[in-house]
């Protein structure tokens, strides 16, 4: 059962075969994890986060479109869950949203297509360091760059995740990129 | 570019949760599997608590009628009324008192109200079981 897609693993599960779920919240418990700490930026309260995602996951399994993506659903709970808890905290400053039309002024349009700094690729706490400057974006921006890079979704999958339409999340990423650009060559080495 | 990205973001570590963390997910789930057990029975349970309270209100003047009906009231109105002659022919009236006493419709209120009673203990036992969840989730902000 290990090796079988997260679709059909749901599908057993709705044939009362118990084990599946096990193996999927198996699959997905530190990725989620993951991407849950980094949204609400606290790691102490992503397990929380990350549990109450899997029993979304197991409450609505049976609604599952097997025709879909699981891993794009599983996400797109995941970070309806981390926005439930942000809003009960009320701890998601308005100045992380932008406006539909993407309006905000915190960056230019510039796109730097130039190479990273060498220096960037020897640093020893290169993860630290970017986990640092990815930190300091916008909540929106930052998950869309992970996302897309760390979890390789691409930008329609982004797009069901966070419920925006693919320009938005393509704005968001470019914007993202560019002020994660100016960080990191901004950087003295 | 996009590999230069790749490298740069596949350098970034995740963070390890607790070990325990895929344990309390399945434990987690199995509690709401039973949360759900439960708010199912609250919700029949409730069904039948209505339906046997009226049961027991139906039984219960059905016992008074009875009572008038089987002249146990009259008989039973002897002892205020007539006591001395009640003590010389005591086991003439016992006799007579639970003969004329309606016992199925006692039996079936009494039945009737011990199932109240009953349903009304597993409700509560039930509604603390799922109020006392529900603050553990309100606790951690859920």
């Amino acid at each position: 059962m290990d090796n079988e897609s997260d679709e059909k693993l749901v599908e057993y599960f709705r044939s009362g075969e118990k084990k599946a779920l096990e193996v999927l919240v198996f699959r997905y418990f530190k990725v989620i994890y993951n991407f849950c700490s980094r949204y609400v930026g606290d790691v102490n309260v992503a397990e929380d986060i990350t549990q109450e995602t899997f029993v979304k996951v197991w409450k609505n399994l049976n609604r599952f479109d097997t025709h879909k993506k699981f891993k794009t659903w599983i996400f797109q709970i995941a970070k309806n869950t981390c926005i439930d808890y942000l809003r009960k905290k009320k701890s998601i400053p308005f100045s992380n949203f932008e406006d539909e039309d993407g309006t905000n002024n915190f960056v230019d349009n510039f796109v730097d297509n130039s190479p990273l700094p060498d220096e960037i690729f020897i640093r020893k706490d290169l993860s630290d360091f970017l986990e640092k400057n990815i930190n300091e974006l916008p909540v929106n921006y930052k998950m869309v760059i992970l996302m897309y890079h760390k979890n390789e979704f691409n930008f329609r999958e982004i797009s069901e995740i966070m419920d925006e339409s693919v320009d938005t999340i393509k704005s968001r990423y470019r914007r993202g990129m560019i002020s994660l650009r100016k960080k990191l060559n901004g950087y003295k080495y | 570019m996009e590999n230069e990205y790749k490298k740069l973001f596949n350098s970034l570590v995740d963070k390890n949760p607790s070990d325990k963390l895929f344990e309390k997910i399945i434990l987690r789930i199995g509690k709401e599997e039973k949360m759900q057990k439960v708010k199912r029975r609250i919700a029949v349970f409730s069904l039948f608590l209505v339906i046997s309270f009226f049961g027991f209100i139906y039984s219960f003047v059905m016992v008074q009628n009875a009572l008038i009906s089987s002249g146990f009231a009259q008989f039973f109105s002897l002892i205020f009324s007539d006591y001395n002659i009640i003590t010389a022919y005591w086991q003439n009236f016992v006799f007579t008192l639970l003969e004329s006493l309606p016992v199925f419709a006692l039996v079936v209120s009494l039945s009737m109200f011990s199932i109240v009673l009953g349903l009304f203990a597993f409700l509560v036992k039930d509604i603390k079981f799922i109020s006392s969840n529900n603050l553990i989730d309100k606790k951690h902000g859920f």
